[in-house]
């Protein structure tokens, strides 16, 4: 789910990533998940995923596989390189002087560094960018054998996990859902397209839901070792 | 008073170089500058002249926002009766009597974190030995920071200067009441600025506060009292 | 947290109570914990650059903390920056992290053009821009030919070679609203070549000013070579019609009627001679003509100057004694002053200027005009011999070849492009490649609007999303001057050559390319790239320093960052005119069917019942033409323009402090605040340039103010050829308006 997002938000999006996101077995697991939820939310998500599977449907066929529509080109550019979108930073969001590079990044980079990590050399965009942060989310997940990553079945010891899932439940705290969910409702204040509400709408309620799934991992955990 | 700061308005081109300089190494909202420019103006045209001051916290020897604050957030970093005035934002309620108090108009309550905003002197940097941002940045060396004492002795010899250059209204603003000394040539008035010897004693003040901080808040700077504890009541509900 | 809450609360408990309570009650200040001062942060390294705002190219020290530009210093071994940097060296690293920058390659989508409308960009590689532009460049000039490809950039090397590869003699710039005045008048009278950009205010005793407001403008060297020749006892006398900082600095502020700054120069110049206050070693040795140039002002009386002016002929003669009798004494220029593209004289006033600074013995010589001692740097040409260029045409859209003094220098074009695209003269333009220029540059900027909406094809290079951009087809991201390496030489103060190294302040932030890449990517699309074979910027740079006997290893070991040539300073004995002296009465002018000597003119649009206040325009000191209104640190200082006025006139008007007013001239109109002060003259509005931009993607500085270019007439070659100034310069101020409440 994550690796989804981010990819969504990194860059322009083709029929491809789309259909491998919703193909049946990811469906059946993330279901299994969402399950978990309480009603009210799990309704919540579920309706999000079936709008945005409509709108992707309906934004891509055979022919722009690999870019998508040219609609949806111009929107990816209208929101995430033109000023008059949005800017997918947490600095501009969180920071007083609305620039890159501000506090909030010297934050966020400091938390990776915390963690003994650095963002790699290729990687363009900068540390605070929604989809850097969405993807260490995802790296996360995915090492904590949580929620998608249903490969990732190695066994972990308890306390391991219960570090990777601290991680991710801290950077959710303290980072992305300190302004995700702003960056959302711009997002869907401002896109003329379907496709980018619905990532914007799945995001936001996907990332509330995540940390008190990840809370919940935490209580039991911590119980268990108790 | 250990420090003191020499403003020289006949150097001073109003550039801003000092405004930026400083706005960028000090965290606050847009548009909440500790120091400023502003072009003041005297007599009317063809008879014109104008300066430049560089308004900031003049670091009053006996300053009316330290003795006035409710909370007691303003205080010295070090020197009796003297030194630098800063603001400890952890104790400020932002309530703005200090900004009503000020003969310079000077604290700004900023917007975004409601904490009161003005010059520190770069305290910070002073400590340990450095300068203020400003001084080290102005193009054409309008300002020095510095021991007071040397600072005095170097205004007074450029006034005489100007003085022996026919620049007969030239004198130095500030030796007896403020950390910042300034070169004028003309009347402080026409610079915005209060006559001197506007600061009351620290006797005073003492004599003042015994009656009440808040009702000479109110006296003052029309800063009604209601105002004030309206602010306090709110932040003792955010600290809870 | 918790006792910072115990203090608060117990202080508003002791204060609620207190009233009438005695001081004692009060919590002591020396029992509140006090948090400790902040630490400075840990500067983590400093690379030594140089500054892109202005030309000055002032030499800087960026403290880099923990890979963030913290703070910019000036270079305290740098003759131009001297450990100092001005209001917009200091703030430049703002635009470096501004979020609206250009982040990748784009096409548009929307064939339509114009302000307001959505381009539809969508993003691309830099291989499709390259074959986009390529290919469109391509097109245009096969079916139109390659004059039909316009460049409309500064004369960057890459590209100028680019142009002579594609066979197109079309470089427009933008120097005829610029400096075009000067840079005709010392070509033709003293140097053969270029014009001189050193001042040497710090040495002067007098300096005497008409309109020239560097200081004002906080041009760095300008401003402290200002500041310290007064300091040390310097007289200043300012000709303006506002009372900027320079005048009100001045030990004398006279204002002048706009535009007849060149009727005092003359009657000054008349008085010098004929009282025969000249430097004679200076003229006897040095110049050529001066018998002419004393019979041809001999009409030029005070009295006279008096009547033009408004300014008083007792003025005029005390002043032109004191300047004639103090040495050193300056008549510095730089711009746009009254020697500038500012009115139909300006080039006759940059003449006299020219001439009153060779009566005292100030050109090339200490305290006065001073030619920069460049360093020898070895030609791109001859670091990368070219190969055989197609023929171009002679035929220019600027009408170069219609100027012979200034043409072959190639700085014009600005003020007649609109006219020329618009009009096919003389031939049509189909396509056009931009680097960091703008719209609101050029005079009467709607109409440049239309013109571009004209062209088939327009490739932009540059940093932010400005007007341009918004008229582009493809916009190529380039990185902010902090994030490029290479090396810069001391132009606008060089008593003795020296380099400047610039050195990245770290990884760019967004997929750019410089300069340099740009122009080889475009060259190779389009099948032209064996002109560049084994071109680089590096290694021009490096081979450039080599034949100084450096090179770029050295220079980035330096301790200061800079390559110096500490040759003592020699006076000039000889000057590139065909008398190898400074020609009074320029027979290179005469030659050229000019007036050899600068009579009285007078500028051409004066005060009408419709249009009854002149148009004055000037630069806020925090801001670099058109490019700074987008940085949130100089926004801060200097958020807006006015249409600045004096009271009484504002009065009359009807007109408030702070009202809306439309400043209307016969070409547009445009909305501003008013200013309302003393220190202008009554029949003037001043407005400061930069502001009025219109492109939606530059948050900060979009609608904010007006753009007073809009009032500027713009010009076709044939009117600029008809008007006979060897200069086609401008006439940047020379507008009349009117002024009424919006």
């Amino acid at each position: 789910m994550y690796s989804f997002l981010s990819q969504v938000f990194r860059d322009e999006v083709g029929w491809q990533k789309v259909s491998d996101f919703f193909q049946e077995e990811n469906m059946t697991v993330l279901a299994s998940i969402i399950a978990q939820l309480p009603p009210e939310k799990a309704q919540l998500l579920n309706q999000c995923l079936s709008n945005l599977r409509e709108s992707a449907g309906r934004n891509f066929n055979g022919k722009e596989k690999e870019f998508g529509s040219l609609d949806l080109r111009k929107e990816f550019a209208y929101l995430f390189l033109t000023p008059q979108g949005v800017y997918p930073f947490e600095s501009v969001y969180l920071g007083k002087k609305k620039l890159l590079m501000d506090k909030p990044w010297e934050e966020v980079r400091a938390f990776y560094r915390s963690i003994g990590i650095e963002k790699d050399k290729s990687e363009i965009h900068l540390e605070d960018h929604i989809a850097v942060e969405l993807g260490f989310m995802a790296s996360f997940s995915y090492l904590s054998g949580d929620f998608l990553s249903y490969e990732g079945e190695e066994k972990i010891d308890e306390e391991e996990k219960e570090f990777l899932i601290q991680v991710q439940h801290d950077f959710l705290e303290q980072h992305l859902l300190k302004w995700a969910p702003g960056l959302c409702d711009d997002i869907m204040a401002k896109t003329r397209h379907p496709f980018y509400h619905g990532v914007a709408a799945l995001t936001r309620w996907f990332l509330a839901c995540d940390l008190s799934m990840l809370e919940e991992s935490l209580t039991m955990l911590t119980v268990k070792a108790d | 008073m250990k420090y003191a700061m020499l403003i020289d308005q006949t150097k001073c081109i109003g550039c801003g170089a000092c405004t930026v300089e400083c706005k960028g190494k000090y965290e606050a909202s847009f548009g909440v500058l500790r120091t400023r420019m502003i072009r003041y103006e005297s007599g009317s045209y063809p008879h014109v002249k104008a300066a430049f001051r560089k308004q900031a916290c003049m670091h009053c020897k006996v300053a009316a926002c330290e003795e006035i604050c409710p909370v007691k957030a303003i205080y010295r970093v070090e020197g009796e009766n003297g030194g630098m005035v800063v603001v400890d934002k952890e104790t400020c309620i932002g309530c703005g009597t200090c900004a009503s108090a000020c003969p310079f108009g000077v604290p700004q309550v900023d917007p975004g974190d409601k904490k009161m905003e003005k010059c520190s002197f770069c305290a910070h940097r002073v400590v340990n030995g450095s300068s203020t941002y400003c001084a080290e940045a102005c193009p054409v060396g309008a300002i020095a920071f510095g021991e007071r004492e040397a600072l005095l002795a170097q205004g007074e010899e450029r006034v005489k200067a100007l003085k022996s250059a026919g620049r007969s209204k030239a004198a130095l603003y500030g030796k007896d009441d403020t950390g910042v000394l300034l070169v004028i040539d003309g009347d402080p008035e026409s610079l915005g600025l209060v006559k001197e010897g506007f600061t009351l004693s620290a006797a005073g003040w003492e004599a003042i506060s015994s009656y009440g901080g808040l009702a000479v808040a109110a006296a003052l700077g029309g800063l009604g009292y209601r105002l004030i504890c309206d602010r306090l009541e709110e932040v003792k509900k955010e600290k809870e | 947290m918790a006792s910072g809450a115990a203090v608060a609360a117990g202080a508003a408990g002791n204060f609620l109570l207190s009233g009438c309570q005695p001081k004692e009650d009060k919590p002591a200040v020396d029992e509140k914990p006090r948090k400790p001062l902040p630490a400075e942060p840990e500067v983590t390294a400093s690379k030594f650059n140089v500054c892109n705002v202005c030309s000055a190219n002032c030499a800087m020290i960026c403290d880099i903390v923990d890979g963030k530009v913290w703070r910019i210093r000036g270079n305290p071994d740098d003759q131009v920056a001297r450990g100092r940097l001005c209001v917009k060296g200091y703030s430049s690293y703002k635009m470096l992290y501004d979020p609206d920058r250009i982040k990748f390659p784009m096409k548009r989508t929307n064939p339509e053009k114009g302000p307001g409308v959505d381009p539809g960009w969508v993003k691309i590689s830099w291989e499709e821009a390259f074959e986009l532009t390529g290919q469109k460049f391509n097109e245009a000039k096969e079916k139109y030919g390659p004059e039909s490809i316009v460049f409309f950039t500064r004369p960057h090397d890459f590209a100028v070679r680019l142009a002579k590869a594609i066979g197109t003699p079309n470089l427009v710039r933008h120097l005829d609203t610029c400096y075009t005045t000067h840079e005709a008048t010392w070509r033709a009278a003293v140097t053969g070549t270029g014009r001189p950009w050193m001042l040497d205010i710090y040495n002067a005793k007098y300096i005497l000013s008409f309109g020239w407001d560097q200081p004002a403008k906080g041009k760095n060297m300008s401003a402290q070579g200002y500041i310290h020749a007064l300091n040390n006892g310097a007289r200043a006398v300012v000709f303006n019609p506002v009372l900027t900082a320079t005048a009100a600095l001045a030990n004398e502020w006279i204002p002048i009627k706009p535009g007849t700054d060149l009727a005092v120069c003359l009657a000054m110049i008349r008085l010098i001679i004929n009282e025969e206050l000249y430097d004679k070693d200076f003229v006897e040795k040095y110049t050529t003509g001066l018998e002419e140039l004393k019979a041809a002002v001999q009409e030029y009386t005070p009295q006279w100057a008096e009547k033009i002016s408004e300014v008083p002929a007792a003025t005029i003669e005390r002043v032109a004694r004191e300047f004639a009798t103090t040495k050193p004494a300056i008549v510095p220029n730089h711009k746009r002053d009254a020697g500038g593209p500012l009115y139909f004289n300006g080039w006759r006033t940059s003449y006299a200027f020219i001439i009153l600074n060779a009566l005292v013995g100030s050109i090339d010589r200490e305290g006065g005009v001073v030619f920069q001692r460049r360093s020898k740097l070895k030609p791109f040409d001859e670091v990368f011999p070219p190969l055989e260029f197609p023929a171009a045409r002679k035929e220019t859209i600027m009408g170069k070849e219609k100027f012979p003094i200034i043409g072959p220098t190639g700085k014009l074009g600005f003020v007649t492009v609109s006219e020329a695209i618009l009009n096919e003269k003389p031939y049509p333009v189909k396509a056009m490649f931009v680097r960091k220029q703008n719209v609101l540059a050029v005079p009467d900027a709607p109409r440049f609007v239309e013109a571009l909406k004209k062209l088939d094809f327009v490739a932009v290079a540059d940093i932010l999303p400005t007007e341009i951009v918004q008229m582009a087809d493809v916009v190529f991201p380039e990185p902010h001057f902090l994030e490029t390496s290479g090396m810069t030489d001391r132009v606008y103060f060089a008593f003795y050559p020296q380099i400047a190294l610039k050195d990245p302040v770290g990884d760019p932030l967004y997929d750019t390319k410089g300069y340099g890449s740009i122009i080889i990517g475009i060259a190779k699309a389009m099948g032209l790239g064996q002109h560049f074979e084994g071109v680089s910027g590096t290694k021009l740079a490096d081979e450039q320093l080599k034949a100084l006997g450096s090179s770029m290893d050295e220079l980035k070991a330096s301790p200061n960052g800079l390559w110096s040539d500490q040759k003592p300073f020699k006076p000039r004995e000889e000057f590139g005119t065909p008398s190898k002296k400074i020609e009074l009465y320029s027979t290179v002018l005469k030659e050229h069917g000019y007036d050899p000597v600068p009579t009285w003119q007078p500028k051409r649009e004066l005060p009408s019942d419709t249009y009854p206040l002149y148009l004055i325009v000037t630069r806020h000191a925090a801001h670099r033409m058109s490019e700074s209104q987008n940085n949130e640190l100089v926004m801060q200082v200097a958020p807006e323009n006015f249409a600045t006025l004096n009271k009484a006139t504002a009065q009359q008007l009807g007109i408030k402090d702070g009202d809306e007013v439309m400043v209307e001239s016969r070409v547009n109109r445009i909305t501003l605040k008013a200013r309302l002060i003393e220190g202008i003259r009554p029949d003037c509005v001043c407005v400061e340039h930069g502001f009025g931009h219109w492109s939606k993607d530059l948050t900060l500085a979009f609608g904010v103010g007006g753009n007073e270019g809009d009032l500027v007439p713009g010009f076709s070659v044939e009117e600029l050829v008809a008007a006979k100034d060897p200069s086609a310069s401008g006439y940047m101020s020379d507008v009349c308006v009117k002024v009424y409440k919006a």
